[in-house]
């Protein structure tokens, strides 16, 4: 008697599911006639930022390429001339190595790597999915509007001398006694 | 050797260790700044800390530094237990982040610093402090270091480095209280050949390397090895970093019983020479760039049919490699040599015949007495700071040169240092009479401080020093006795080598043996006869023969005028063996390799015939001992047999005014094509005695020119007056040497020439660190 019971539950449950479902609002998508929502942190192709400023907020320190899980990342460092800020003379991603773990964009200092909601990146060779700077570089912040990191750091650079910086004093005289 | 104890965990401690030492000893991770072994513990930064444990009753336990405290057995300490000791640590940690800037992404120092390090390790992660931060303005500090004095946090190493223990004096604290920073009177470069240190021992990001700077990576990117520096012959330890097959950084390997924790700017700049624009990567064959590998093109060009070969080894070139040589010439039945210069080679074989009881570094700063003959800091910079360490302590330290010396100009300063300034001809005769001295009842002057010494040390510059004065010096240290050492600073890192592998009169046969046209090809690897001390007689044998075939990772002028050039490794590209000026084997290994291919020195055995191979096997166990010294070891001291040396007629005292070298310490073969260090080479002078100027009846203040008239060449350069400069002599650098086609001791005729206008200011050489202006395209060391 146990058994039927459990026997009619069961096939009654299912049924029930099956036709629940048959007329519930549906998830799927017709991609890419239509395109999903995705949410703001979804970690799709990564882009480098520029600071409110229009800069390249990417310092070439080194942090994004180091700590890549599958080493997709290669950058080399150049100073620029008149203030000998350093930025990235090359950056380049390996997609066909990237995993999307997000890694690169929690351990960028300055903001500069971030990911995107964008995953459409197909291509039809693996060549053309090695992004070099030209590529990843896009003009706009990303999702820190406001963020400026040279405005912090304690190294002077273009239109911003030692001591002018937030949070500072200006620098000190060097030559002076007084108390 | 005794006992103390860390949180009941007992800690073995060495004669003269403090307690951070024998904790660190123990691995146990204290924190500090202040402290470094080798300019002691001052005490200052307060991070050290441990908590007694009272030994009796009533005693109540104290926060100590541990820095400050000499081991004993017994001691008992609380760190990681104590209550009290991680705090003291965690606030003076704190303290110090509350006004350093948030800039490690773009600091250079950032995953290689000992603040980072510090503050990760005591637990200090969120400021608490919202006020203001502090700044300080930077100072430009010439082209190889780098400033940014926000991320000071007063340690005081650098200046205990520069003043204390290189004893620099254009550096230091400026400021008081608490806005002392830490900088040079005026911008510019640094006068001391060791500036480069305060990279090393800097805790922070204050100062960097702007060479580094320039190509930078992180150092956790970098390709490392152990390696020997090639750029003289004391053969310190150093650490090359490369990325991406090019050379980024070189610092100071620690643990060695050589250089211990430091190098000179030659040695961490002169590196770069790899680097530079104009170096040879390429085979090139006829003036035609070849794809082909270098080892084939090689083998192709030393199988020419009409070809009567002589090969050049070199004394940059590392033992192995010259072993090869000399078998690779007995296969083609040619003459051999390791030196371009037949003075050179006699003066280097007499230095190293007599350079067996050769003083270490350590010796020379233990020594009680020291006498030096040339100018030891242009030419073995490292040895020199040795000799500094004894200064310091006051030790009598004495002097006999010919040119200016930055040693020589410490004689104002150090009360224990006394310069005397000779021709170099004079100098065995000199000598011999100290000798002389030394056997009188009444010894006075230098004789009495040598004799009264326990280690007294004599060290000679054997590039610049006659054949007789090396064996005087040497014949002085014998009188002397036991204790006395006697050592040489050599031209080349590998010149005791050099000297081992090559037969007596080598350079000069193969020199004659072109003259007359017996051999019509040479081979040449690592060397540079057109650029040397007999670069015209070079040129102009070289110019007749058809085969030049030149392996060389420097654009030198004998690459320039090769018919094939075969691309080689630099000291970080391969693997090989050097022997210092003490006899002392060391092997370095490749730290990286190079996008282009290059050929590389071990690669040259299979230039040989399986007979020739066997007995490059076989010498090199005979020459250096049946174990070889694995890279990053302090090697051992060979004792090689006395070589045969030839005859050579040296100069000799003549009437007029005679040629000296008037050396620099950032100075060498390979170093001259390092962009940034040669930037510093002094402007070319005839530095000349203020009195002796005037015994020759020339009038000259700092606008005059003088011309140097000798073997029908002229040179006119301005004067630098230094009474540095001995009497009866004229010092130039090698750059005029070599345009004047003169030899060291060629007696010279001097004219009085038109005055420079009054501005700009007549460079110095005594003013060391003037820029090279104008043209600096063939690397600032050529002409």
């Amino acid at each position: 008697m146990k058994n039927l019971k459990n026997w009619v539950g069961e096939i009654t449950g299912a049924f029930s599911a099956t036709l629940k479902h048959a007329f519930a609002e549906r998830d799927t998508v017709c991609y890419p006639a239509e395109k999903p929502d995705l949410p703001e942190r979804w970690r799709g192709r990564i882009i480098l930022t520029v600071t409110p400023e229009g800069e390249e907020r990417c310092v070439a320190c080194y942090l994004c390429s180091s700590v890549c899980p599958s080493s997709a990342i290669t950058i080399q460092g150049a100073e620029r001339e008149d203030d000998e800020r350093r930025y990235a003379e090359k950056f380049e991603i390996d997609f066909t190595r990237c995993i999307f773990c997000g890694l690169c964009e929690e351990a960028c200092p300055t903001r500069a790597i971030q990911t995107t909601n964008d995953f459409e990146m197909g291509a039809s060779s693996r060549a053309e999915l090695v992004y070099d700077k030209s590529r990843l570089l896009e003009n706009h912040t990303g999702k820190y509007p406001d963020f400026d990191y040279f405005k912090r750091a304690g190294v002077p650079i273009r239109g911003k001398d030692v001591g002018e910086g937030a949070n500072e004093k200006p620098p000190v005289d060097v030559y002076t006694l007084l108390p | 050797m005794g006992t103390l104890y860390i949180d009941d965990q007992p800690v073995e401690f060495q004669p003269g260790d403090n307690v951070l030492d024998a904790a660190k000893r123990a691995n146990i991770e204290v924190p500090y700044f202040c402290y470094h072994p080798a300019l002691g513990a001052v005490g200052s930064c307060r991070v050290c800390a441990m908590e007694t444990v009272p030994s009796r009753e009533g005693e109540q336990p104290r926060t100590v530094m541990t820095c400050t405290l000499k081991a004993q057995d017994g001691m008992r300490f609380r760190f990681a237990q104590s209550d009290k000791a991680p705090g003291v640590s965690k606030t003076m940690v704190e303290f110090y982040m509350t006004r350093h800037p948030n800039d490690c992404p773009v600091c250079d120092e950032g995953g290689d610093c000992h603040l980072q390090n510090m503050t990760v390790e005591v637990g200090h992660a969120y400021r608490r402090f919202d006020g203001q931060k502090k700044t300080y303005p930077n100072q430009l500090l010439g082209p190889l270091v780098w400033n940014t004095a926000n991320r000071c946090i007063t340690c005081y190493r650098c200046v205990r480095f520069y003043q204390d223990y290189a004893l620099g004096d254009d550096f230091g604290a400026m400021g008081s209280r608490n806005n002392v920073l830490f900088r040079r009177i005026d911008d510019g470069a640094f006068d001391s050949p060791f500036a480069g240190n305060i990279i090393t021992v800097c805790p922070t990001g204050t100062f960097t390397d702007k060479v580094f700077r320039r190509k930078y990576s992180r150092t956790w990117m970098l390709k490392k090895s152990a390696s020997i520096c090639a750029h003289c012959s004391v053969g310190c330890h150093v650490e090359p970093g490369a990325r991406a097959g090019t050379l980024r950084r070189v610092v100071p390997n620690e643990n060695s019983a050589v250089n211990q924790y430091f190098i000179c700017d030659r040695g961490r700049y002169a590196p770069h020479a790899s680097e530079a624009a104009n170096r040879p990567l390429q085979v090139k064959v006829g003036g035609q760039l070849r794809q082909e590998p270098a080892l084939a093109v090689l083998r192709q060009a030393l199988a020419v049919s009409d070809a009567r070969w002589g090969v050049m080894g070199s004394a940059r070139e590392d033992v192995v490699t010259n072993l090869v040589l000399q078998q690779l010439a007995s296969d083609l039945n040619a003459p051999f040599t390791a030196f371009t210069d037949p003075l050179t080679e006699v003066r280097t074989k007499t230095a190293v015949n007599l350079s067996l009881s050769a003083p270490s570094l350590q010796d020379i700063e233990a020594a009680d007495c020291i006498l030096v003959v040339g100018e030891l800091t242009e030419h073995a910079p490292m040895m020199e700071l040795a000799v500094r360490q004894a200064l310091k302590q006051g030790k009598p330290v004495m002097m006999l040169h010919a040119a200016a010396s930055l040693l020589a100009g410490m004689v104002r300063k150090q009360r224990s240092l006394q310069a005397q300034t000779q021709a170099p001809v004079l100098w065995a005769e000199t000598l011999q009479k100290l000798i002389s001295s030394l056997s009188q009842e009444q010894a006075d002057g230098w004789a009495a401080l040598l004799k009264n010494a326990k280690a007294p040390v004599l060290l000679g510059v054997a590039e610049v020093m006659p054949t007789a004065a090396i064996k005087a010096l040497a014949e002085l240290a014998a009188v002397l006795g036991e204790q006395a050492r006697v050592g040489f600073a050599l031209p080349a890192a590998n010149s005791f080598g050099a000297a081992q592998v090559s037969q007596a009169g080598s350079s000069e046969q193969l020199l004659e043996a072109l003259e007359r046209g017996d051999i019509n090809a040479l081979l040449v690897v690592g060397a540079d006869p057109m650029s040397g001390w007999q670069g015209e007689r070079w040129s102009k044998a070289l110019a007749k023969i058809q085969h030049l075939v030149v392996v060389d990772h420097i654009h030198s002028a004998t690459v320039q005028a090769a018919t094939v050039v075969v691309p080689s490794a630099t000291v970080s590209e391969h693997n090989g063996v050097f022997i210092n000026y003490e006899g002392r084997v060391q092997s370095f290994a490749k730290a990286y390799s190079r996008e282009t291919q290059v050929l590389l020195q071990e690669e040259l055995i299979a230039l040989l015939s399986g007979d020739a191979r066997a007995r490059v096997q076989s010498q090199l166990l005979s020459m250096l001992g049946s174990v070889m010294p694995s890279p990053g070891s302090t090697g051992s001291r060979i004792k090689p047999a006395t070589l045969p040396i030839g005859q050579l007629a040296e100069a000799v005292l003549g009437n007029g005014p005679a040629l000296v070298l008037q050396g620099w310490h950032g100075e060498e073969e390979v170093a001259g094509f390092a962009t940034e260090l040669a930037s510093l080479t002094p402007h070319d002078s005839v530095g000349i005695a203020p009195a002796y100027a005037k015994a020759l009846g020339l009038t000259l203040d700092k606008n005059s020119r003088l011309t140097i008239s000798v073997h029908n060449k002229q040179l006119t350069l301005p004067v630098s007056l230094s009474a540095q400069v001995a009497e009866g002599c004229v010092a130039v650098s090698r750059r005029a040497f070599a345009e004047l086609q003169a030899r060291l001791g060629d007696e010279v005729k001097l004219t009085a020439a038109m005055r420079l206008s009054e501005e700009p200011a007549a460079p110095s050489v005594v003013a060391h660190f003037t820029p090279l202006q104008g043209d600096n395209s063939n690397g600032g060391l050529r002409p």
